[in-house]
């Protein structure tokens, strides 16, 4: 079956429209959350999808979930930005999802699109793994900061991330997410 | 063999730094010199996207809609880009995912680009200081024609930018010019008699000075295996505001994060 991407790379209008319908709001919730202080929105999500054009024609679904792969662009675009303009500064002071204020997942049921698989090999890690990854990549903390909120040591942290890493990278290998559903981490 | 484990597992360590917090420059470095040395890169490309699928699944459970002005600009830059959307196989294959690039950290921001605006201004042949770049590139762009004279000539006509270029003491005796639509993003590198690299030793790499932006950026790494004229796309890994000039440096194969000021090779400035 011919991806989203796919149809963009060889030039196909409806591809384009159907990737902004599809994608849009992921990156403008990516961009929202990520831009910088100084940085207009609208501006990041435009370089985002300027950049998808561009890249589409490397995107092969043998290796990530479309979805997955356009996080990724997203989020290089967003973190060259960061690195352009100053860092988000309250980032760091007001950490979404330490607390229990973390959204409720959809059901089961409800995961159809290719988001799914990722949300699925997300439940799988172990809490500690998903509490630090989600600490430093949604919401920008260092893993000083992590350390110092969760009382964990450095390299408890580091570790944590990099195992969490290890096992999201195995739940979304092709294989993997032909399986999928279920298992403990 | 058991420094040969520990680095394997020290790169390990730093790649999924560099995915989740960022590497500072000490640690940018310490990367670059183990991967020298070996190391599944593939496995730096799969952390990077494990990282992204957790930014995926958090801005899912969060998603907000996609105003509607903005869905209009987007959709208008898109067709803009089909547009400018060059006819299949004007370049070279592009490397698929398997070779992504690591991207950059999201590390401190580094100064030591400020002397080159400055410098590029007074001499163009005696650029200092160093080129930080967003991304390293991906090796190996070779020019191909006729296809792309097209393109550059479309370009041309739609009133893109046109600068002559002429070679260095590296590069005695090269000329040619640089297209960039502005506009589109995108541009052409004209290049005549620029000497022929080997690529297992040295790659030419283009940068573009951006008078909006503190550091040049990245044009893509590229080779030159004939001589006479070739034309090159430009892959600019950041937007380009106002280009002020364009510079090719010969590195090492891959690019460089930085560049010392001994290799420049081809320079082309906006009048």
């Amino acid at each position: 079956m011919t991806t989203t991407l796919q149809r963009v790379a060889a030039g196909d209008a409806t591809a384009v429209q159907d990737c902004i319908d599809r994608y849009g709001g992921l990156v403008y919730t990516l961009a929202r959350r990520m831009c910088p202080k100084g940085a207009e929105v609208d501006d990041a999500v435009q370089e985002v999808f300027i950049e998808l054009w561009r890249k589409a024609e490397r995107y092969d679904p043998n290796i990530a979930e479309e979805s997955v792969f356009i996080a990724m662009i997203a989020r290089r675009r967003l973190i060259d930005l960061q690195r352009r303009l100053a860092r988000h500064a309250g980032a760091e002071d007001l950490p979404e999802s330490l607390e229990a204020t973390e959204p409720e997942p959809e059901s089961g049921a409800e995961l159809k699109d290719s988001a799914a698989v990722a949300e699925r090999a997300f439940r799988e890690l172990r809490p500690e793994q998903q509490k630090v990854l989600r600490l430093a990549v949604w919401d920008g903390l260092s893993h000083q900061r992590i350390s110092e909120l969760t009382g964990l040591p450095l390299g408890t942290v580091k570790t944590h991330a990099r195992r969490g890493l290890h096992r999201l990278r195995e739940l979304l290998q092709p294989s993997s997410r032909t399986s999928s559903a279920g298992g403990g981490a | 063999m058991s420094e040969r484990i520990h680095n394997s597992e020290r790169l390990e360590q730093l790649w999924a730094d560099h995915a989740v917090f960022g590497l500072n420059p000490e640690e940018d470095r310490e990367r670059e010199a183990l991967e020298a040395t070996g190391g599944n890169r593939a496995l730096a490309d799969e952390f990077e996207l494990a990282a992204a699928a957790v930014a995926l699944v958090q801005a899912r459970r969060r998603a907000e809609p996609l105003p509607a002005a903005l869905r209009a600009k987007l959709e208008g830059g898109g067709r803009a880009w089909l547009a400018t959307r060059a006819p299949q196989a004007q370049t070279a294959p592009q490397p698929r995912l398997r070779a992504l690039p690591p991207v950059a950290p999201p590390a401190p921001s580094r100064s030591i680009a400020l002397p080159w605006l400055a410098a590029a201004a007074a001499a163009v042949l005696a650029i200092a200081g160093w080129w930080p770049r967003t991304e390293p590139s991906e090796p190996s762009k070779v020019a191909v024609a006729p296809q792309p004279a097209e393109q550059r000539a479309s370009l041309l006509a739609a009133g893109a930018l046109r600068v002559d270029a002429q070679g260095t003491e590296l590069a005695k005796g090269a000329g040619g010019d640089v297209v960039w639509d502005n506009r589109a993003q995108s541009g052409w590198m004209r290049l005549t008699d620029l000497p022929v690299n080997d690529p297992t030793v040295s790659q030419y790499q283009l940068w573009i000075f951006d008078e909006s932006q503190e550091h040049p950026v990245d044009g893509g790494v590229f080779n030159v295996s004939a001589a006479g004229e070739l034309l090159v796309p430009i892959d600019a890994k950041l937007k380009v505001g106002k280009p002020t000039l364009f510079a090719i440096t010969l590195e090492k194969p891959g690019g460089v994060v930085v560049s010392d000021r001994q290799r420049i090779a081809w320079v082309a400035k906006p009048g």
